[in-house]
């Protein structure tokens, strides 16, 4: 329980997958395992959904030097999600149809991150922790509140300036909360339907439910532009903010209201 | 039982996507040729406008082809709406305060509209529609993609003491130099940062 007295506050930063993975947990049970059974996950998922290894199972199978038959049940889990949800963004999001690091057009990296890193919180609530938030990269998975009456304070980047924020919410778990954007690799994110980079949004962030969706719905609004942010209002449970080029934030009508200055 | 039965239909979409692969040439070519979904996806310029008459986001500018055909949109939509004068009348002056403003109702060309300002800590934080012109298809229309322009701002840049920061950030140097790191760093010295 949050604050029981054998709980302990754990904070810990793993590199893993090309990013940081910043821990934080409030209420961990004393003694649990649970901090380094996460860790061990993340890098057993690097290891097998990389797009930057030889020899990771997604680079195999886009390969063809392995088939479906080959895949293990988590690969494939993560595939047909990606299906899943090419369908839902109307291809908006597609791990099949994009150029890749490792030279195919397979890359569910996109989805696998924020999947990974909800998996991450399973093993963490199984060995009793209530309370805590997992930033990947800037993806974020929320559990709780840090502190009895407290949100846990989360700010969206500023996309021109690197240390200032666009926007600060108040988040209560569970919830997930993702940002695609291009300030740091440059105008990487490619419209699937039209083949060209995006250019006119700066970033685009997705609040809901599940990261792994959350992330695939960043990526699918921020190509999407305008138009996302009216295709988000169907999508039960999920909300999302634009920033232009031009310095405009808009978000669509579930999103959480910025809070006052 | 439930699990087997998903498993099988899941085994055949992931065969469908990689059905025509026999040699590791032929895959790579499945996989290049596999935009065969989305090419039979509509654009995303045809997905169906939502039918909420509050839920819809900013869209200036963006009519997608089904409603240019129902609704011709009016070429100037600020003089629809006065975004910008009815909340500048309604803030007060004076921070820290906090209600609900009505602004005067306008009348447009589609008929009168009036909107509320929710003011808290003298902030503005939510604006309501309290009237508009309901009377037919066509207004109503309207207003579902005029009035959700208000949903918007100006970027500003700000410091705040958080928790933890949403963004971009895929590359060990770009993690170096975000707040997230600092912050991390912050917490490992022991500082409790948002308090």
């Amino acid at each position: 329980m949050n604050g029981a007295v054998s709980d302990v506050a754990v904070h810990h930063v793993e590199h893993v997958m090309g990013m940081a993975v910043s821990i934080d947990v409030r209420d961990l049970p004393a003694g649990s395992d649970a901090l380094g059974d996460v860790v061990a996950w993340l890098h057993l998922v690097d290891a097998t959904f990389s797009t930057y290894r030889a020899d990771s199972e997604v680079t195999k199978l886009g390969r063809g030097e392995i088939t479906i038959d080959d895949l293990s049940p988590d690969v494939e889990e993560v595939l047909l999600r990606c299906i899943d949800l090419s369908e839902r963004t109307n291809g908006a999001f597609d791990a099949f149809a994009v150029p890749s690091p490792n030279g195919t057009t397979l890359d569910p990296s996109g989805y696998v991150k924020g999947w990974s890193i909800e998996r991450a919180a399973r093993i963490l609530e199984a060995a009793g922790a209530t309370s805590f938030c997992i930033n990947a990269g800037g993806d974020i998975a929320i559990r709780g509140v840090p502190s009895p009456g407290r949100p846990w304070r989360t700010g969206v980047r500023h996309p021109d300036l690197v240390d200032k924020l666009a926007m600060t919410l108040d988040l209560e778990g569970p919830v997930a909360i993702a940002t695609s954007a291009t300030y740091e690799r440059g105008a990487h994110i490619v419209d699937p339907i039209s083949g060209a980079a995006v250019t006119d949004i700066a970033s685009a962030t997705v609040i809901g439910r599940d990261l792994g969706i959350a992330d695939a719905y960043a990526t699918a609004v921020f190509v999407m532009g305008e138009d996302g942010l009216e295709w988000i209002e169907a999508q039960d449970g999920y909300s999302a903010m634009l920033i232009t080029h031009d310095g405009i934030v808009r978000w669509s009508s579930r999103f959480p209201h910025p809070l006052p200055r | 039982m439930g699990a087997l039965v998903i498993s099988c239909a899941s085994t055949g979409a992931l065969s469908y996507l990689f059905a025509s692969s026999n040699g590791a040439d032929s895959q790579s070519t499945a996989l290049a040729g596999l935009p065969a979904p989305v090419a039979t996806s509509p654009a995303v310029t045809t997905i169906p406008i939502a039918t909420s008459a509050t839920a819809l986001p900013a869209t200036t500018g963006a009519a997608t082809t089904a409603s240019a055909a129902t609704v011709p949109a009016p070429a100037t939509q600020a003089t629809t709406v006065p975004a910008t004068t009815v909340p500048a009348t309604a803030v007060p002056a004076t921070t820290g305060q906090t209600g609900a403003f009505d602004g005067a109702v306008v009348n447009t060309r589609y008929g009168p509209v009036q909107v509320q300002a929710q003011i808290t800590n003298g902030a503005l934080t939510e604006v309501a529609v309290v009237q508009y012109p309901d009377d037919d298809r066509k207004s109503l229309r309207i207003n579902e993609r005029a009035l959700p322009t208000l949903r918007e701002e100006a970027l500003t840049a700000q410091s705040a003491n958080v928790d933890t920061v949403s963004g971009a950030t895929y590359t060990s140097n770009g993690y170096t130099q975000s707040l997230q790191s600092a912050l991390d760093a912050a917490r490992a010295a022991g500082i409790a940062v948002a308090a």
